[in-house]
């Protein structure tokens, strides 16, 4: 088995108990294994958002287990979760969210000089992955200098900076225009060929085609799951 | 850590306006401790320096002078009574002097005084650390020679040779005693017995007892007053302890008044950070999403605030020194004012601790913040 993540029963309730409780999770059972590339389909509502931030360990589930390379990951502390999302998960958000005070180059680094890694290994690595998104030469520019498409390249190359289990992002097309969104789509591809598994959820049927293996999700629960 | 303080710099400097404005509250604050600081400062080191001269000595007064100093004419401590104080157990020796106050104006400086000195007992003055600028000593034998202060000796141009006049009698200017920052400066002394002959006087002032063992200056002191009712005796350690309440209760006035504009800076670094905060919510859950802890949070923000009351404080501190150094120069040396290494260390640590207590909620607040709400807030 090369499962890398499993999520067994997971229920998610918000404001259990009183008269707004929302159920958007209601039982999932998911496995990841290493070098696929998943796409979460699913209507608005449906709790695929929820599902992903379960996932990537940023929203403690109501019931059920998750287990990230076998260990259970919410029997964690809030300082050790964060020390999972560091290590082990990237994030690409449809908004992009670098931060606006650093270069592109020192987006990137970020994880890296979290999880502790010096300012010149740190450095060499992020030129390598904007080389790999095809970026260096904006390396110095800051987020307000660069177009959505290359925004878009510089927080996947984030997401890769601690060679992370698993990339989640949450509609990395949304807010870009078709070619651009293609781009990004075949930037995923070439990176999962090369080994990253990513799961993506989204609504942009390329992303669909393209993914190896597609889940659907429906009123809190995985079709067909 | 390095990488805290970068992002700090790059975080406090992104609100030009708003952090120098921030920072001129702290400074403001600072600044007047400072400078108010420093007054305190100088007139507790004024009298620490005086008191060091009567170190370790035992003042006698008559009962119904007014105290030490002050020049209250009736001198009621016999010869006998000297003899008394020596052959007490405990007394190595007995300094008996006489004074005047005031008695003559050359020039404009400050009031002088004149001091009946016995010529044996100079020594006493030297072992306190006296030593003269230039000429010599009043010596065994000498009748009508003087030492002066140095105060007094340059407000009135006065040299080794010259000679002052004191009741129409001539006075040959034997020494000037180097600037020791006290009364002293402003004095003439003359031999006791040549003082106690122009001014018609019979019976000391005062005296001063030194006790064989300093250390038993206190138990010296007891004994002597339950010996004789007629006299005062007062350690220098009771008149540091006056002294310092009254420091103390200066101090308060200054420090712990200007203390409370300084605190009104802290409430202003705390409502930048909570601004700031609130401005970077979705960052800070960017940074939390990418793997940062809250304590990493924390730390963040308390460092930023911190940097900013820091700053206010250096500037402060400087302002203030320089507010505390024309003080000086204004009152024309009337005003002592001291910056001391306490007081910079002081303001300093007050200052760091106002960055800190006030960015404490604002740090919480962004740690405790959910990465998922913060990124989807717009």
């Amino acid at each position: 088995m090369n499962n890398i993540i499993e999520l067994k029963d997971i229920e998610m309730t918000y404001n259990p108990g009183r008269h707004n409780e929302l159920k958007v999770l209601k039982g999932v059972n998911l496995k990841i294994e290493k070098g696929e590339m998943i796409a979460l389909l699913g209507p608005s509502g449906s709790g695929k958002s929820t599902l992903m931030h379960i996932i990537g360990c940023l929203d403690r589930p109501t019931r059920g287990k998750v287990y990230i390379e076998g260990k259970d990951a919410y029997n964690l502390s809030e300082d050790d979760l964060a020390l999972v999302r560091r290590k082990k998960i990237g994030f690409v958000f449809q908004q992009f969210n670098l931060i606006n005070v650093f270069t592109a180059v020192e987006n990137i680094e970020m994880p890296m000089r979290l999880a502790g890694v010096k300012k010149d290994g740190a450095r060499k690595r992020a030129m390598g992955l904007l080389k790999l998104v095809k970026l260096e030469e904006r390396s110095e520019h800051f987020p307000n200098q660069l177009s959505g498409g290359e925004l878009q390249r510089v927080a996947i190359a984030r997401a890769l900076a601690n060679e992370p289990l698993i990339v989640l992002a949450d509609e990395p097309t949304g807010n870009l225009d078709t070619k651009t969104g293609e781009e990004i789509i075949n930037l995923m591809n070439r990176l999962n060929d090369k080994g990253y598994t990513f799961l993506i959820v989204t609504h942009d049927p390329l992303i669909a085609k393209s993914a190896g293996r597609i889940i659907k999700i429906k009123d809190g629960k995985i079709l067909g799951g | 850590m390095n990488d805290l303080i970068d992002v700090a710099v790059k975080n406090i400097f992104r609100q030009k306006t708003r952090t120098a404005l921030t920072i001129t509250g702290i400074l403001i604050g600072i600044g007047t401790v400072v400078a108010l600081g420093s007054i305190s400062e100088g007139i507790y080191s004024m009298i620490t320096e005086e008191m060091q001269f009567l170190g370790g000595t035992i003042m006698v007064y008559s009962k119904g002078s007014s105290g030490f100093m002050t020049g209250f004419e009736g001198s009621e401590i016999t010869e006998e009574n000297v003899e008394e104080f020596e052959d007490f157990s405990g007394v190595k020796e007995v300094v008996p002097y006489v004074m005047r106050i005031g008695e003559i104006k050359i020039g404009q400086g400050p009031t002088s005084m004149i001091f009946g000195i016995a010529p044996k007992d100079i020594d006493f003055f030297k072992s306190r650390g006296t030593e003269l600028d230039s000429g010599r000593e009043i010596e065994e034998g000498d009748t009508y020679q003087a030492l002066i202060g140095y105060k007094y000796a340059e407000e009135n141009s006065l040299e080794v040779g010259d000679s002052i006049e004191l009741k129409k009698n001539s006075f040959e200017i034997v020494g000037i005693i180097e600037e020791i920052n006290s009364d002293i400066d402003n004095s003439i002394i003359i031999p006791v017995d040549t003082m106690m002959n122009i001014y018609n006087m019979d019976n000391y002032k005062s005296l001063f007892i030194v006790p064989e063992d300093v250390t038993k200056i206190d138990v010296v002191a007891e004994d002597l007053k339950s010996s004789f009712d007629d006299f005062e005796f007062t350690t220098s350690t009771d008149i540091i302890n006056q002294m310092a309440s009254i420091v103390d209760t200066i101090r308060f006035f200054t420090i712990g008044i200007s203390s409370i504009a300084a605190v009104v800076g802290g409430l202003g670094v705390m409502n930048t950070m909570i601004m700031s905060v609130l401005e970077r919510r979705r960052e800070i859950g960017i940074m939390k999403a990418i793997g940062a802890t809250n304590k990493y949070i924390l730390t963040q923000i308390l460092i930023e605030s911190v940097m900013i009351s820091l700053i206010g404080g250096l500037i402060g501190i400087l302002i203030g020194g320089l507010g505390s150094y024309s003080l000086r120069f204004v009152s024309a040396g009337l005003a002592r004012t001291e910056v001391t290494i306490n007081l910079v260390v002081g303001s300093l640590l007050f200052a760091i601790s106002l960055g800190l207590i006030g960015g404490l909620y604002p740090a919480w607040k962004a740690a405790k913040l959910d990465p998922i709400e913060a990124i989807r807030y717009e």
